[in-house]
């Protein structure tokens, strides 16, 4: 269950050519007020209910608020105001690629990713081999992943973020990942954690992913909800709505 | 800059203990980062061993003749002094930028937010012990070494590392909203070296001792060092409650800071 009520974010900002120390200390001097900071509204009077078992997608243009939303559902970011409860753990991706390192093998950054997702640590080896089991990637993991394709790196990533299933999960954008084969694995893999957790929140901008794996949708629009109900009705609506 | 953010404070203790707590985490990620930074040379971390050897070595030749030290003596100065210097500079210089270079991780995890400063410590911790090869050779090389004089050096160790780490979290959370003082820690740093008497022996002050006295780092980093050199002396314990002293009015003010200043790193990142 996860519930928010009155929601606020708002950022605040100086304006870089107030921020110097020497216009500040002018300001200050002549108790002029130009430096104080400017706000940006970034989620205003956000009201949502998810119960166990929904699938929420969140929609939205550029700078509507989704990630910001998202980072204060995960718990990183304190909203200015309002409440918000989450039942259970939550697991967030933001960046799967969070803290890897190009120079060492892949091996190091399965362990790396491990440890900042806070896995327990006597768990950590069966883990490490679970993981690079499901990647696929053999022998390269012992290699620095600088020498990875594009792809082995995506491959890795993934089976590293979908690794733990997590009470509640949130999604800055579908996890997916590799060749035909590797994509059908990936799918089943996501179906297994979607199943398992309690509430799955994920902004996407793809039709297939709000109609096929969630049923509630959440519009954002300028940091307002907009709209929210089923995701197919909505999603056409919002279509509509930017095609004017 | 005053922030008109209106955020409930956070529990500064229960924050620092968990991240205390949570000691597999930054000791891993920072042995990790030492790995990183040696990788594909030649010596691997045993460079920060070599860089220091050479550093003393130039260092008691060339200045030992200008000072007119006795190379015994004095080759043992300059490398406890020299480490101990290594590991406060490095600390409270990298401190300063440590939240604002981990922007990402800090937007994104959910890890308490004194496990970065806490990972800097133990790296350089890590190097410390890298540099102590160089101590002990001179040591062994130049009459011994003295096994109490070791252990109550580790204990100022551990008194400064305390101090260290509260003086240097604090300095990071400030250096978020006024990105100056990175800066300007960095040049101080360079003034403090030749101010502190770290290469240059403290009785060359003649009366003029009160010099080194109100300096906090010359107490920081003779509560290292002297026990190495001359063992247990009434001074180390002047060194030692200095040092501790800082320690304990860094770890309260500490709290403070991550009380009022926690919740609004997400906003200034």
């Amino acid at each position: 269950m996860i519930k928010v009520e009155n929601l606020d974010v708002h950022f605040e900002y100086v304006a870089p050519e107030n921020s110097s120390f020497r216009v500040r200390l002018k300001n200050r001097i002549l108790k002029e007020s130009h430096s104080y900071p400017k706000s940006v509204k970034a989620l205003n009077d956000i009201n949502l209910h998810f119960q166990d078992g929904d699938r929420v997608g969140l929609i939205g243009h550029n700078g509507c608020g989704k990630t910001t939303l998202l980072r204060v559902l995960a718990g990183v970011l304190m909203p200015t105001a309002g409440v918000v409860k989450v039942e259970g753990q939550v697991n967030s991706v933001f960046d799967p690629g969070l803290g890897m390192d190009l120079e060492s093998s892949g091996f190091d950054n399965i362990k790396i990713r491990l440890m900042l997702m806070e896995f327990p640590v006597s768990e950590i080896n069966s883990k490490v081999k679970e993981i690079a089991e499901f990647s696929e990637l053999g022998v390269a993991l012992h290699r620095p992943i600088k020498t990875y394709s594009a792809g082995m790196k995506v491959k890795l990533s993934f089976a590293i973020a979908t690794s733990i299933s997590p009470e509640n999960l949130i999604i800055d954008e579908w996890l997916s990942a590799g060749d035909a084969e590797f994509v059908q694995k990936a799918l089943t893999r996501m179906k297994w954690i979607v199943d398992q957790c309690r509430v799955l929140v994920v902004a996407s901008h793809s039709q297939d992913v709000i109609e096929n794996w969630c049923n509630k949708v959440v519009w954002l629009d300028n940091g307002y909800v907009k709209k929210k109900g089923h995701p197919k009705k909505i999603f056409r609506e919002y279509l509509e709505f930017y095609k004017k | 800059m005053k922030s008109n953010l209106n955020l409930p404070r956070a529990d500064g203790k229960k924050e620092l203990q968990s991240a205390l707590l949570k000691w597999r985490v930054w000791t891993f990620l920072g042995e990790i980062e030492i790995k990183q930074r040696y990788n594909k040379t030649l010596l691997g971390p045993f460079w920060i061993t070599g860089a220091l050897a050479i550093f003393v070595g130039a260092c008691s030749f060339i200045y030992g003749v200008l000072f007119k030290q006795d190379l015994a003596e004095y080759m043992p100065y300059v490398a406890a002094g020299y480490i101990a210097w290594a590991y406060i500079s490095g600390y409270l210089t990298e401190a300063c930028s440590v939240f604002i270079l981990h922007e990402n991780y800090i937007n994104q995890l959910r890890l308490p937010i004194l496990i970065y400063p806490l990972k800097v410590v133990w790296r350089l911790l890590l190097t410390l012990l890298h540099h102590a090869v160089v101590l002990f050779v001179v040591l062994f090389a130049f009459g011994g070494i003295n096994p109490l004089g070791i252990l109550l050096s580790l204990i100022g160790l551990l008194t400064l590392s305390v101090a260290l780490f509260s003086i240097g979290s604090i300095f990071a959370f400030y250096s978020v909203t006024n990105r100056d003082i990175p800066i300007v820690t960095i040049s101080i740093f360079q003034i403090l070296f030749l101010i502190t008497p770290i290469i240059w022996p403290a009785s060359a002050l003649g009366k003029r001792m009160e010099i080194a006295y109100f300096n906090p780092f010359y107490h920081m980093v003779e509560v290292v060092r002297s026990p190495i050199l001359n063992g247990f002396s009434n001074e180390w314990l002047v060194h030692l409650s200095v040092t501790g002293f800082l320690g304990l009015l860094g770890t309260i003010i500490l709290i403070r800071v991550i009380s009022l200043k926690q919740y609004q790193l997400g906003y200034f990142l």
